[in-house]
């Protein structure tokens, strides 16, 4: 017994969890290949899948993204510092924070809010600046990390390494959504022209029946399926044939095959 | 030796519980996707009634104008009959074509009467049962989406074996009838 055994067993362990995360993905694109596209103008309460494109509520109902100053309706951002050891690249999240508000996806025949909170998001990255190896560090970031006391440079006046990243959503984005359309709650008598109804995260109800799914990508389902099946083979016949070397490794030890 | 036939006795029953999670999976997919299809009907239906509703009130704003239009009153009267009698989905299916047959036909002769056109109930009426076709054209797409997943699936590997073994057959999609696809003649 001694290091070889880690090896087994921590490929047996990671072997598990991608597999795991290979049937989960498996699902995934296995609902977004079986649900057809809605139209909006004709949507049907309960899991929908619909296109279209981003539409702001109204002009106050507009963020702005953290580090290049866009107009959008959702964004995440992380700002990370590299600490290099013997082992090479080592970066840690200093700060990170997501911001949303609802927006309206419009596609021929229509419009519907949507209400991003919890959903699951695959948006790639939108910018990423690595401020060592920047010249000149662009305006909006500088004041971005003046405004969060994030100090640019560290000992001795040598510039950290950090590296700061966002992916947003703006308005005029082409999006695909996959989530429940529902009564809007914040329906008000006192005020006309409302939405009626809000694609949004599941309740409880659906739940149960395994409908809750909610996911948001500014990318086409073409490419979302193919990223999925990508990951789907990486994981289930990577996981699996970790799993089986691990394993035939551990019996060949044990003297299975002698 | 007995560490050895545990783990060998451990990957027989995983095997044997991930091939038989396997094939429950593949079951309750084709489940899921057969009910995809009664759903989807199901919301076409619940458009089909809304649209049956409106009918008489249609028949009531018009008949007072369209004295010379009897045929056509009559003919959607008979449409709605079907429709409220039909319980087969192609029943259903053939009463839908009927009465949005006549309710073209009585839109396109409604141009003939000026008095008619002008009027605000008639108007209302006419911009919800336009609506509510639209929203049934969607639907109907719809259906035949979910019908197509579902039929690509139970004759696509390794699902065609067990589709045939438990009894999935495939489904119908909702066409259009020869005489709809007929160019209108427009006589101007």
């Amino acid at each position: 017994m001694g290091d070889n055994d880690s090896w087994e067993f921590g490929g047996l362990i990671l072997g598990g969890i991608l597999f795991v995360s290979g049937i989960k993905s498996l699902k995934l694109e296995r609902l977004i290949r079986n649900t057809p596209t809605s139209k909006i103008r004709s949507l049907a309460m309960g899991l929908v899948e619909i296109k279209g494109i981003v539409v702001p509520v109204n002009n106050q109902q507009i963020l702005k993204s953290p580090f290049s100053n866009k107009d959008c309706v959702y964004y995440y951002y992380t700002v990370e510092e590299n600490h290099r050891d013997k082992h090479g690249d080592n970066w840690s999240t200093i700060k990170k924070e997501t911001k949303f508000v609802n927006f309206r996806l419009q596609d021929d025949t229509g419009e519907v809010l949507v209400n991003p909170d919890k959903a699951r998001m695959q948006i790639p990255s939108d910018n990423r600046y690595e401020l060592k190896k920047m010249q000149i560090i662009p305006e909006t970031v500088a004041a971005f990390l003046t405004a969060n006391n994030i100090k640019e440079k560290g000992w001795f006046g040598f510039r950290r390494e950090l590296r700061c990243t966002e992916y947003f959503i703006e308005p005029g984005n082409e999006l695909y959504v996959l989530g429940n359309a529902g009564k809007n709650p914040s329906l008000s008598s006192a005020i006309t022209n409302q939405d009626t109804v809000i694609i949004q995260k599941g309740s409880l109800f659906s739940k149960v029946f395994k409908k809750n799914i909610f996911f948001i990508s500014d990318q086409k389902e073409e490419t979302l399926l193919k990223e999925l099946k990508a990951s789907i083979l990486l994981c289930l016949w990577g996981g699996g044939g970790l799993i089986a070397l691990a394993t035939l490794s551990l019996l060949f030890r044990m003297g299975a095959f002698k | 030796m007995w560490g050895i036939i545990v783990i060998i006795t451990v990957l027989f029953v995983l095997f044997f519980i991930g091939f038989f999670s396997w094939v429950i999976s593949i079951y309750n997919g084709l489940i899921e996707l057969k009910n995809n299809i009664t759903k989807s009907w199901a919301n076409i239906d619940v458009l089909l009634k809304q649209r049956t509703d409106e009918i008489p009130n249609l028949i009531a704003a018009v008949k007072g104008y369209m004295k010379h239009e009897k045929d056509l009153l009559i003919e959607l009267t008979n449409a709605r009959t079907s429709i409220i009698g039909a319980s087969s989905l192609s029943g259903k299916a053939k009463a839908d074509k009927e009465i949005s047959g006549a309710l073209k036909s009585i839109f396109a002769v409604s141009e003939n009467y000026p008095s008619l056109k002008a009027n605000e109930n008639f108007l209302k009426l006419q911009q919800r049962i336009t609506a509510i076709e639209n929203e049934l054209a969607d639907r109907r797409e719809f259906y035949n989406d979910s019908v197509n997943i579902y039929n690509i699936r139970i004759q696509s590997i390794p699902d065609v074996f067990f589709a045939k073994m438990l009894g999935f057959v495939k489904q119908e999609m909702y066409k259009v009838s020869d005489e709809d696809k007929r160019n209108v003649k427009i006589e101007i």
